[in-house]
């Protein structure tokens, strides 16, 4: 008895977790959503001296998405300069500094869109807009991949997107040590959202 | 062993060699040049000593890049400060008044530099800021001797704060120390080397470089979190070097110079990641 007890529970628990995951082919529903910091993630990618590339990340991103394709939509991240990590304390001692991002300086690196472009089945694929980021602006396209979209296990509905972009640091004004970590940079987001 | 050679050499192939070269040519290799070129001039006209700060400018631009024009960072002040205080400092005749003006000038500059960041100032910074005035104003009021001693003590401080602000959060801050404390190393040697002992160094052509060494140290404590321990070890260096009034000034700047850099060794994570 106990062990039918026990299946029967593991079997709704199963069918309930089943029944809320998110569909990969289910494209978001239009609305104003906000980035979930928890499971939000800002990559970037540069090269050293030639020899390999290396990853780094900012632990702290917020934001807001207002998805409408049919209507106005618009893309707002702001990352905190000072959550750089590059899994080396020192070396992102020396990234916060005026060597590189500046950061008591520059708290926040912010992009805001300024077109958001959907393919025919309503999703996002690309979004222009604003990168300021050690106190330039520049334009920028992000181009997007939907993820998966749906509701959630505690009754919430979350989108996710896959997003990238390459920049050239010298258009931020970012021009020390040139000749040893490389111009581009390649910046990856994860971001996950929920509906407000 | 062998391992070890061949990743030395493997490390000053391409990329790693400019880079090297990078670093070294605009913090070294420049302004030593510059400045021995500036010396021998200096032999014929006296005023040419005032073109040590300006020896410093080139060094700079290679490593900054040029300024902004409005200047938007600290370091975007720097060129401006040497250029007004080099002016100052040869056009006013009186040296009470060439103190005045350095002063006022160093007083501007500070407050320039921290601008941008006037909603984070509190009592400690505050107090960093005076502590910083004070000894900049102590380092200028210097009795008229004409020696190479208080070049000396200046280019030792500054290799010193070269050392501790590249270890200890902005290379870039650092190569600019270590190409001030060049242009003073190569004169003071110069000098040192001269027959008859050269002519020596009126303390008053110091005071523009002061303003840049007292600059770079608030820069690298306020902007890339350079301890407060060594910060403050560094800030007295000159000043011992300057203020002793015999020979071994510059011992008293090397001392306080080592004692920051083992400050840092110590207590932080001094290794090298580049």
């Amino acid at each position: 008895m106990k062990t039918l007890v026990k299946h029967s529970l593991a079997l709704f628990t199963l069918i309930t977790t089943l029944g809320s995951m998110p569909s990969s082919a289910e494209t978001a529903q239009a609305g104003k959503y906000r980035i979930d910091p928890a499971h939000t993630s800002v990559l970037f990618t540069v090269s050293h001296l030639g020899f390999s590339h290396l990853t780094g990340r900012f632990n702290t991103t917020e934001g807001k998405l207002v998805l409408d394709p049919r209507g106005k939509s618009s893309v707002e991240v702001m990352i905190k300069t000072s959550s750089i990590d590059t899994n080396h304390k020192k070396r992102d001692r020396h990234l916060r500094s005026p060597d590189f991002l500046n950061a008591r300086l520059y708290p926040v690196i912010r992009f805001t869109s300024t077109k958001v472009t959907y393919n025919d089945k309503g999703e996002p694929i690309k979004v222009l807009g604003d990168l300021t980021l050690h106190g330039v602006t520049r334009q920028v396209t992000l181009d997007v991949t939907p993820v998966g979209a749906g509701k959630d296990p505690w009754g919430g509905y979350r989108a996710g997107y896959k997003a990238h972009t390459v920049i050239k640091r010298s258009d931020y004004g970012m021009n020390f040590m040139q000749g040893g970590i490389g111009n581009d940079i390649r910046i990856d987001l994860n971001i996950e959202a929920i509906k407000q | 062993m062998a391992h070890l050679a061949f990743c030395q050499v493997r490390l000053l192939n391409g990329n790693a060699m400019k880079t090297l070269l990078q670093l070294m040519m605009p913090a070294v290799v420049l302004p030593v040049l510059l400045s021995f070129g500036a010396h021998r001039l200096g032999q014929r006209h006296r005023n040419a000593l005032w073109t040590l700060p300006a020896i410093w400018l080139p060094s700079y631009v290679w490593l900054n890049g040029w300024p902004q024009l409005p200047s938007r960072e600290a370091n975007d002040w720097l060129w401006l400060v040497a250029l007004v205080s080099t002016l100052t400092a040869s056009l006013l005749r009186q040296r009470k008044y060439v103190m005045a003006a350095q002063i006022v000038l160093l007083v501007t500059a500070l407050s320039a530099m921290v601008w941008p960041l006037r909603h984070l100032i509190d009592a400690t910074m505050a107090a960093e800021l005076l502590a910083t005035l004070t000894a900049g104003s102590l380092s200028f009021y210097r009795p008229a001797v004409r020696t190479t001693v208080p070049a000396l003590g200046l280019a030792v401080s500054a290799s010193g704060l070269g050392l501790v602000a590249s270890l200890g959060g902005s290379l870039l801050i650092g190569q600019l120390a270590v190409a001030l404390a060049a242009v003073l190393s190569a004169f003071a040697l110069s000098e040192l080397s001269s027959r008859g002992g050269g002519r020596g160094m009126d303390a008053v052509f110091l005071m523009p470089l002061l303003q840049l060494y007292f600059l770079l140290l608030m820069i690298a404590r306020i902007y890339a979190d350079l301890a407060v321990g060594p910060a403050f070890l560094l800030l007295s260096a000159p000043l011992v070097g300057l203020l002793t009034p015999h020979r071994y000034g510059a011992l008293g700047s090397a001392a306080s110079a080592s004692a920051a850099f083992a400050w840092l060794l110590i207590t932080a994570d001094s290794s090298s990641y580049y």
